[in-house]
């Protein structure tokens, strides 16, 4: 029961704040918007039984990678901008195609999730341990892609920044 | 490897000159002009040294029968092979190789000695070495090919040659026309020469070793008829197109418009191309297919007939030319028409014999108007100079002597050779009296040309003030070479009544001609002979005389000008009072009737054409590009470079597979 | 108990709040916040199959999914930095223009 009171709450508060990130007007406000809709998802983990994912959604999603995003814009300083057009919220006429669209996409797959009738217990396995240990034996491959992944993205990010941190360096040297 | 078994090789001699071209055109950045004349000169010196040699090795072969002349072959490789195109790059040396190979290598030779110093000054004259050489090395392929298709290889090599070194100052756009026109008319010839040969193909063969395909055409039934022809038509048809590709290369009538414009390349090309060798290919090629001509019948008459109008109408042409190299081309027109009227009464030896002596005299003639038009700084007007004789001795030996080979003075070579075609005219079989007639009356009117020139040019006062500039010594020896030879050479085929010696040179050929040379019918005898020579000799002296009271230093010039004289140019419209001289001068008018009957129908049916072109065919593809371009339009809204464009046509592209799964795969 | 479809449902009704964002948004930021949504749509629903299926495996693919998102946004915001500074805006559509010119 307490499951239920927490699921359906924090999914309708995960969708509306998501819908005000696409539609803000400042990037503050959305990415602000984002993190609570991140905290959102993360009661969702919550209620589905895992503790741990929640923890890792708010510490790495909303901790680390949001407060990133936070810092960009902060330092492009577009908070303080005068509106431009770029920042304005979608009109009708652009949203009109994407909107058909993605309506379709979800009345399809909301369609094939009802005909399958998919079973099974709505209970996560929790236990860090557990997943640890099935991580770092079955998955250990994932594990170091991952790793790389990580590696060239922090390679990349400084790569990049430096060019943007000394503004004089030719795009011949970046690339 | 340059003798195999008592064999020398036949392929190093078209290969030296060629070689000799390969040089200068490859490193002619790198040598200096006298270098490029150097290499050319040394390697048609070496190869005539190399034709010398086989000539020697063939004539040392035990002597043969009445047929089977001696010959070298050589075979290489083979070039071509599909259907009735066979080809092989094989090389024959017989005696009528040897006869051209001598003279293509040997004038060839002083005449490349000549240009040495004639093109002295000349800017092109690394280009004009290498097409030179080119040049000689063509005509090589073309007189020792073993089979016509390979000949035909030689045949437009030289016919590219003569283009490119016609159009030699090509700055002056009216020579790039005579060279455009050139190529366009032999070309000409050779679609119906290329024709001729696929139908030769088709029924005999091409081969002119042992003429093994020609053989079964003496049996005529072998010939099997065809496109419901009988084969005797088809062979008679197949003589006809070669006499048509042969007529092109050789300025006969009715294609012979082209060699009088081919003047404007420089003199020495004049000599070799368009005088002793290119033109002559024509002869060559009749006397290779005699024995087509010969079963055909009518097309041995045909030869005849283009031969002696040919004769005739350049004859009377050059009478009236103020053009020095002009009168000479109508005169090389004229004395080719008389080699093929001696091919066309079957006389095929005797055709060969005026193409030997013919080559000396005339080179000799060029060479020498070569050296006059240089020492008076390219003027060509004959009536510009006058009085030259004792500036130019040399010159003027060998242009005398020139003049009298040319015009059959008796005793030099132009007489014997020229005597022995037209009595073969009035007495062989395919002869008659109208063939002899209207060849006694060019000959008149040779002799009358050719000493107008020498009595306008060297005889009389100077007509206009241009300073003679002595010649080189060797813009006069090889001159005095050639002279000597244009006297003398007759000796090889004195004719039958002189009794020592007589007729070697048909005796020479005749294992090649064999039974298809004709002879005297009977009843004709030496003593007919003597007298038709003895008229021979009077009618070339008596030209010579009427020349002299035409043209001699007191005669009033004739006929009458209507302006001066000393300014009509080649286009100049009416350079005369007479109309007959003025029609004689346009060369009967045949250019202008081309140009009305051929030349501007075509160019208004290619503006019919280009108008059709512009708006229908264009039409279509542009209609094409039309329907494209709505489709392109279409798509390329997806592609403005916008990510969010391109994120929504994936999102529709996946919306539409899954609707395309989701319907696809059964519930 | 939660019928696990349903957390199936939400993740698809983020996921296509996400697209419409990438496509109808014109400032890089929002664009890459989209993107942020998206994964984190796909993130949502691995987990409910992981509830599905009673394995670890859609949780440990959850957090894979976690330095992909890093990684991604590393680069992304360096970029928008850069173009940033080339450009004195981050709206795609200039951008694409002034590409073009």
């Amino acid at each position: 029961m307490m499951q239920i009171l927490m699921f359906y709450p924090s999914a309708v508060i995960a969708v509306i704040t998501t819908l005000m990130v696409i539609f803000s007007k400042n990037p503050v406000y959305a990415v602000l918007y984002l993190i609570m809709s991140l905290f959102a998802v993360s009661m969702v983990f919550w209620s589905l039984g895992s503790p741990f994912l929640a923890m890792v959604e708010i510490i790495i999603y909303a901790g680390a990678i949001m407060v990133l995003f936070l810092f960009v814009v902060m330092m492009l300083n577009l908070g303080q901008r005068r509106v431009d057009e770029d920042l304005r919220p979608p009109s009708g006429k652009a949203l009109i195609l994407p909107g058909i669209f993605a309506t379709i996409l979800l009345v399809q797959t909301i369609a094939c999730l009802m005909a399958g009738h998919p079973q099974g217990g709505t209970q996560l396995l929790n236990d860090p341990v557990a997943l640890g240990h099935a991580m770092y034996e079955k998955h250990y491959l994932g594990v170091k892609l991952a790793a790389i992944i990580l590696l060239i993205g922090s390679i990349g990010g400084m790569h990049l920044g430096r060019a943007a941190s000394f503004p004089d360096t030719k795009e011949k040297d970046l690339l | 490897m340059f003798v195999h078994n008592g064999i020398p090789a036949l392929w190093v001699i078209p290969a030296l000159p060629a070689l000799g071209a390969l040089i200068i055109f490859l490193f002619s950045k790198a040598m200096s002009p006298q270098t490029a004349g150097r290499i050319a000169c040394g390697a048609v010196g070496l190869c005539f040294g190399w034709v010398a040699f086989c000539s020697s090795s063939l004539l040392g072969l035990p002597s043969a029968d009445a047929h089977n002349a001696p010959y070298f072959h050589q075979e290489l490789w083979t070039w071509l092979s599909a259907g009735i195109v066979q080809s092989k790059v094989a090389f024959l040396f017989d005696r009528v190789s040897m006869v051209f190979t001598i003279i293509v290598s040997g004038v060839g030779f002083l005449i490349h000695l000549y240009s040495y110093a004639y093109m002295d000054d000349d800017e092109g004259e690394r280009r004009y070495f290498g097409y030179l050489n080119l040049f000689v090395a063509s005509m090589l392929i073309l007189v020792t090919a073993d089979n016509a298709f390979f000949m035909f290889m030689g045949w437009e090599g030289v016919g590219a040659c003569s283009f490119f070194l016609i159009g030699h100052y090509y700055s002056k756009s009216e020579n790039c026309a005579a060279a455009t026109k050139a190529f366009l008319v032999t070309r000409l010839g050779d679609i119906f020469l290329i024709l001729g040969l696929l139908l030769c193909a088709k029924l005999v063969g091409v081969s002119f070793l042992n003429l093994s395909g020609f053989e079964s055409v003496k049996e005529m039934e072998v010939v099997k008829g065809g496109w419901g022809m009988s084969g005797h038509a088809l062979l008679t048809i197949a003589a006809l197109l070669l006499l048509a590709g042969a007529a092109g290369k050789s300025a006969q009538l009715p294609l012979q418009t082209w060699l009088p414009d081919a003047m404007a390349g420089p003199t020495p090309v004049s000599a070799l191309i368009h005088a002793a060798t290119m033109v002559t290919a024509g002869v060559y090629l009749i006397a290779r297919f005699h024995i087509l001509f010969v079963a055909s019948g009518t097309g041995m008459t045909a030869v005849a007939i283009v031969g002696a109008a040919t004769a005739f109408y350049a004859a009377t042409c050059a009478c009236v030319q103020t053009d020095i190299k002009r009168i000479l081309a109508y005169s090389t027109i004229s004395q080719i028409g008389y080699m093929v009227l001696g091919l066309g009464v079957g006389a095929f030896s005797l055709g060969l014999f005026h193409f030997f002596t013919h080559a000396f005299y005339k080179a000799c003639l060029f060479l020498a108007s070569g050296t006059v038009i240089h020492s008076l700084h390219h003027e060509q007007n004959i009536y510009n100079m006058g009085g030259l004789k004792s500036k130019l001795k040399g010159t003027f030996a060998a242009f005398l002597l020139g003049s009298a080979a040319l015009a059959g003075f008796p005793g030099t070579s132009g007489f014997f050779s020229k005597d022995a075609i037209l009595w073969s005219a009035l007495t062989t079989g395919f002869g008659n009296p109208v063939f002899y007639g209207v060849g006694l009356v060019t000959a008149f009117l040779t002799a009358v040309y050719s000493f107008r020139l020498i009595f306008v040019v060297f005889y009389g006062a100077p007509r206009k003030d241009i300073h003679v500039h002595h010649p080189s010594p060797l813009l006069v020896w090889p001159l005095l070479v050639l002279a000597f030879f244009a006297v003398t050479i007759g000796v090889l085929n004195l004719p039958g009544f002189v009794g020592f010696k007589s007729l070697a040179w048909e005796h020479f050929f005749h294992p090649i001609f064999g039974e298809f040379q004709a002879e005297p019918k009977e009843g004709w005898t030496h003593a007919h002979e003597a007298i038709f020579a003895l008229i021979g000799a009077a009618v070339a002296l008596g030209g010579i005389l009427v020349s002299y009271t035409l043209f001699g230093p007191n005669a009033k010039m004739l006929p009458e000008p209507a302006g001066n004289i000393g300014d009509v140019e080649n286009s100049t419209p009416k350079p005369y009072k007479s109309a007959l001289a003025n029609f004689l001068f346009h060369g009967w008018g045949m250019d202008q009737l081309y140009a009305a009957v051929f030349v501007r129908p075509v160019k208004r049916l290619s503006m019919i054409n280009a108008w059709v072109d512009k708006v229908v065919v264009d039409g279509v593809y542009e209609l094409i590009g039309a329907i494209v371009r709505a489709f392109h339009s279409l798509v390329v809204s997806f592609q403005n470079g916008r990510v969010g464009r391109y994120a929504m046509v994936m999102l529709f592209g996946v919306v539409a597979v899954t609707i395309l799964v989701m319907s696809i795969i059964p519930r | 108990m939660i019928p696990a479809y349903h957390a199936l449902i939400l993740s698809g009704i983020l996921f296509c709040i996400g697209i419409v964002g990438v496509i109808a948004r014109r400032n890089l930021l929002f664009v890459l916040m989209s993107i942020e949504i998206m994964m984190n749509a796909a993130g949502l629903a691995f987990v409910a199959g992981s509830a599905i299926h009673g394995s670890y495996d859609g949780q440990i693919f959850f957090i894979f999914i976690l330095p992909v998102a890093a990684a991604e946004v590393a680069i992304g915001l360096a970029l928008a930095l850069l173009l940033y500074q080339k450009y004195k805006t981050l709206d795609l559509w200039v951008i694409a223009r002034s590409k073009e010119e």
